[in-house]
């Protein structure tokens, strides 16, 4: 009993972080770019737990957070895209790690450029074939975020260790 | 410590391994991949008439119609067919926008220089 409270509360305190995060991702636009790039630092969160072996956790954070900040921040539509993405992003990490052989920059760069490609994809078939040259751009920056990423949650991983 | 379960293992969790080539791999192929596909197959969007360097007319260039455009100078049929666009009819006096073919890339355009008329593929 008073183990799953604890469990409830490190997961609230964690998707409230990670809602943090999304938010202040929101303050640095990228948007010169191509339209809709983002830092992904909202995505840290189910990285740290993909590290720890936790893709339940990953998944529960990941998406109560899409939830929460469409409901705060953004529309049903873009919804449609965060949800996509960051359901099949989150999957191939889980994936991915459940290999074991990838650091914490592989296992980051599969979730960045999954889920660039999978929003650029449904761009694709919602907005039709003017997306196209957006690809390449995004693709650069889900290099470039990705990795960035991945020292942020080695730094994250090796500071923060929570105990149950 | 059996309790201990979410205890972070830095020593067994590496930043960086050799398999971490593989994802950064498959990352610039996608990008070479895409950045050749964008290069060579730039099917244009919109067709844009410009009259004196104002637009008047704009149009998907998916969906086939024949536009005349009446400019101060003469008459311009601008005609749209299965993505492509061209000048079909016009009352110039040397015909160059009519001879110029038709055109489909971003980027392309067909100039009517004695009606100051531009039709430009974006």
């Amino acid at each position: 009993m008073q183990k799953s409270a604890k469990k409830l509360a490190f997961a609230g305190l964690f998707t409230a972080a990670a809602v943090l995060f999304g938010y202040v991702e929101l303050l640095i636009p990228l948007d010169f770019i191509a339209p809709g790039i983002k830092l992904g630092l909202a995505n840290a969160v189910a990285l740290y737990f993909i590290c720890l072996q936790k893709p339940k956790w990953a998944f529960a954070v990941n998406i109560t957070r899409i939830l929460v900040s469409a409901l705060l921040f953004s529309n049903p539509f873009t919804l449609i895209y965060a949800i996509t993405a960051g359901l099949c992003s989150t999957a191939a990490m889980a994936l991915a790690a459940r290999f074991q052989k990838f650091g914490v920059v592989g296992l980051s760069l599969f979730g960045a450029v999954t889920h660039n490609t999978v929003q650029w994809i449904l761009a694709f078939f919602m907005l039709g074939s003017g997306v196209c040259i957006y690809l390449p751009f995004l693709l650069l920056a889900a290099l470039a975020t990705g990795s960035l990423l991945a020292f942020l949650v080695y730094g994250i991983l090796l500071r923060v260790q929570i105990k149950f | 410590m059996s309790r201990n379960k979410f205890a972070a293992e830095p020593d067994k969790k590496t930043l960086f391994t050799k398999w971490d080539f593989l994802p950064l791999l498959l990352a610039l192929v996608l990008l070479t991949v895409s950045l050749c596909f964008t290069f060579f197959n730039r099917q244009g969007q919109t067709v844009t008439v410009q009259v004196d360097g104002k637009t008047v007319w704009q149009h998907s260039l998916f969906e086939n119609t024949a536009y005349t455009v009446q400019t101060p100078y003469g008459q311009n049929t601008v005609t749209v067919k299965n993505g492509r666009c061209s000048v079909t009819a016009a009352d110039c006096r040397d015909g160059l926008c009519k001879k110029n073919g038709s055109i489909f890339k971003a980027g392309q355009s067909i100039v009517c220089l004695p009606h100051r008329l531009i039709v430009e593929v974006s």
